[in-house]
């Protein structure tokens, strides 16, 4: 060993070259051959969407959610082509006893009638209000406080699972510990104690709580009683992607926790958020619709389709419409984003056959 | 025994005498919790002492059957897992435990190439994104702009610069390996640990992908700690090579030495299960080795290989093997080292004589 030899490797070396290049010449033109034609790629979330589009139940319930986002977003302008706003007394539509004139809860598709306007839904009994319009503003209602309350539950939800997820250690079991804390509470009791409490804090010196506020506290109450499933899910897939060889070559190449956590993992949750946020979209649409039924939800004069479930209740057997239609509204809503969840996790399966 | 790797043919300056990595007695025991009712404490001997230098564009090849601890090693060499004990010394600095800004900046300077060509690119992010990662989390601006400098490296691995906002799913295994070479060139590292860069990859694919890495090896000076889990793979890259047996080096030599005269029996053994006909002479015999690797939680007394061992006697299992050099010229942990020439070999069988004659 301590006189080198300076001829040692050469032969071999050359032979082990020629040997491996004419291996290289042949596959290479079969790696070529394989190479793609177009150059844009598609990222999985668009293959995805494709198989979405391809779904004829995934189709129909959306055409059914797009119905109900864009009535939602052009409530206004519906009341100034219909004419006529969701809170427009009209007490000569009624009866003595203060049910609709005429059938099927007042529904009249001509003017002839004493407001001199068409009621395609029909009017409320004891004021007159155009249940059209009722629906079109409550279905604003129950969107607006439905994907707020999802979105940031969703937020909390994410950030939480992915800390507790990457990070591990104790912070990980303190916010376990925490998300098993947060579940322990039972959410609708929460619900009905604190909201009153934040609207007596709300409210000025007559009572009164201005809607938008009210409509905060919901969506605030909500989100943070929400996320804890979501964090859950996430930081169980956290846990198996931190593992991954991407993350290594990350903190290989020197990137920091927040880098590794947004830009590395949370691009590959999308499937696990998009399932989360439809399961929990329609389940807040039920909630809200259940706190409005029970008195604490958003007060007169905004349109909210539980208040006025549980209003009809008192007209059961005079004016049965009165319940049919914020009922169909709400089942139709939660129903459609049922279906459209279902097939959203399809989709975002590949391996799935549909 | 440093000093006397030292004095091993280097590949490109015999005189240089700093090695750009060192790495002596590095040891990594991970914590397991034992089977059983209470579940003791366990600790997996995954590394365990393992002594070896790289110097500036030296090939270093790692070989060994699985579970004998050689990703274990790689990653501690790159920082991604902490050394129990040991020192890690890079261009003259002590990294074994760096942090912070010290070893941001090491990190620029090793890179590692992963085994899966599957779960080493993230799946969301385009071939741009990857490849740029490592220029974007260092803050680093190429001239030119992080666009040219991808395209320019996406060039230098044989793929088409044009397939910048390709998704990974759309390439295959090679070229998905070549993606993860050219995000590992992107900061112009000195060294590159190459995690059996090929063992997933068709055996057509993987001739190419090392004949990549070697041109990079020699075009651009790059030193590689190249791991594998036989010796087919390395010996057309490696100058030198390491092998590894349950978490130990148990022989350290040129690729003359290794391939030619290995001194260890393990070696032999890994040797005879390469398929080069060749290169195995008639008389050296297939060796099989019987029974499996055991565990690292509880490994052996004195000579860890003694267990599968056809040449084990009583002191094999009372004492541990020194790493000395043995008369091929490898370092080797043995007690009854093979002797002489072992394999036939018909280009310079001068310079195996006076090589073994020297000792
Ligand atoms: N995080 C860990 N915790 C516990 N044991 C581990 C861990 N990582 C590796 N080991 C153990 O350490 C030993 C060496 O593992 P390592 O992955 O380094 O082997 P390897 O030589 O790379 O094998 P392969 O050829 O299969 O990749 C194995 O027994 C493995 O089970
Ligand atoms: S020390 Fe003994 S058991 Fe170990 S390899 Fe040598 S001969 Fe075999
Ligand atoms: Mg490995």
């Amino acid at each position: 060993m301590s006189e080198p030899n300076p001829r040692g490797t050469e032969p071999a070396d050359s032979a082990a070259d020629s040997a491996a290049v004419g291996v290289l010449d042949v596959a290479a033109s079969e790696e070529g051959a394989k190479a793609p034609k177009a150059i844009e790629g598609r990222s999985p979330g668009q293959l995805a969407w494709m198989r979405l589009r391809r779904d004829r139940t995934a189709r129909g319930s959306i055409w059914v959610l797009g119905f109900f986002i864009v009535i939602a977003i052009l409530a206004p302008l519906i009341e100034k082509v219909y004419g006529l706003g969701p809170t427009v007394n009209s007490p000569d539509l009624l009866d003595r006893s203060g049910l609709p004139l005429g059938y099927f809860g007042g529904i009249d598709f001509t003017t002839n009638n004493a407001s001199n306007h068409i009621h395609i839904l029909g009017v409320m009994p004891g004021t007159g209000w155009d249940i059209f319009m009722q629906f079109v503003y409550g279905a604003r209602t129950s969107l607006i406080v439905a994907a707020l309350a999802t979105l940031l539950s969703v937020v909390i939800g994410v950030v939480i699972g992915i800390v507790a997820g990457y990070l591990g250690g104790w912070i990980d079991q303190a916010l376990t510990w925490f998300i098993d804390y947060m579940l322990a509470f039972p959410f609708v009791l929460m619900a009905i104690a604190i909201i009153p409490i934040v609207n007596t804090y709300l409210a000025d010196s007559s009572g009164y709580v201005p809607p938008a506020e009210r409509m905060a506290t919901i969506i605030v109450v909500f989100s943070l009683f929400g996320w804890m499933s979501t964090a859950r899910l996430v930081r169980g897939q956290v846990i198996s992607l931190r593992e991954r060889e991407y993350v290594d070559a990350a903190r290989a190449a020197g990137a920091g926790r927040g880098h590794i956590m947004f830009k590395q993992i949370l691009p590959n949750l999308w499937a696990p958020i998009l399932v989360t946020f439809s399961l929990s979209l329609p389940a807040t649409v039920t909630a809200e619709a259940a706190l409005s039924f029970l008195g604490i939800g958003v007060q007169q004069p905004t349109p909210d389709w539980g208040r006025m479930i549980n209003d009809s209740l008192s007209y059961m057997q005079t004016d049965w419409m009165y319940l049919v239609i914020p009922g169909f509204s709400i089942w139709a809503l939660v129903l459609a984003f049922n279906l459209f969840g279902d097939a959203t996790r399809d989709a975002l399966d590949p391996k799935s056959s549909r | 025994m440093s000093t006397q790797v030292i004095e091993q043919r280097g590949p490109k300056d015999l005189t240089s005498a700093e090695p750009l990595l060192k790495v002596e007695n590095l040891t990594k025991h991970f914590p397991v919790r034992g089977s059983g009712f209470i579940g003791a404490k366990q600790v997996v001997q995954a590394v365990d002492g393992v002594s070896f230098e790289v110097r500036p564009g030296e090939t270093l090849g790692l070989v060994g059957e699985s579970g004998c601890g050689k990703t274990t090693t790689g990653r501690m060499l790159v920082r991604l897992l902490e050394a129990t004990s040991g020192k890690i010394t890079f261009e003259g600095q002590d990294i074994t435990h760096a942090k912070g800004s010290k070893l941001q900046r090491l990190r620029q300077d090793m890179q590692i190439i992963f085994q899966d060509p599957y779960s080493s690119l993230n799946p969301r992010h385009t071939v741009g994104k990857i490849v740029a990662m490592p220029l974007q989390v260092n803050g680093i601006n190429p001239p030119g702009g992080v666009k040219k400098r991808v395209q320019e490296l996406l060039e230098l691995v044989g793929l088409n610069p044009e397939h910048y906002n390709r998704f990974p799913h759309e390439f295959s295994g090679g070229q998905r390996q070549r993606i993860g070479i050219a995000r590992s060139l992107a900061l112009n590292p000195k060294i590159i640990v190459a995690d059996e860069p090929v063992s997933a990859l068709d055996v057509s694919i993987q001739a190419q992908v090392i004949n990549l890495l070697r041109d990079l090896q020699r075009e651009m000076g790059l030193a590689f700690v190249f791991i594998a889990h036989d010796l087919s793979v390395v010996r057309h890259f490696c100058q030198r090579v390491g092998v590894m047996y349950l978490g130990k080096m148990v022989e350290l030599g040129t690729r003359e030495q290794i391939y030619e005269r290995p001194a260890h029996p393990y070696t032999k053994a890994l040797l005879s299960a390469v398929p080069d006909p060749a290169k195995i002479g008639e008389s050296a015999g297939r060796i099989r080795l019987v029974g499996d690797v055991p565990t690292p939680i509880n490994p052996p007394s004195g000579c860890r290989f003694r267990t599968r061992c056809w040449k084990a006697q009583e002191i094999c299992a009372q004492q541990e093997p020194p790493l000395t050099i043995k008369s091929s010229g490898s370092v080797a942990a043995c007690h009854f080292p093979e002797e002489g020439i072992l394999i036939e070999q018909e280009v310079h069988t001068d310079d195996v004589a006076a090589g073994a004659d020297e000792h």
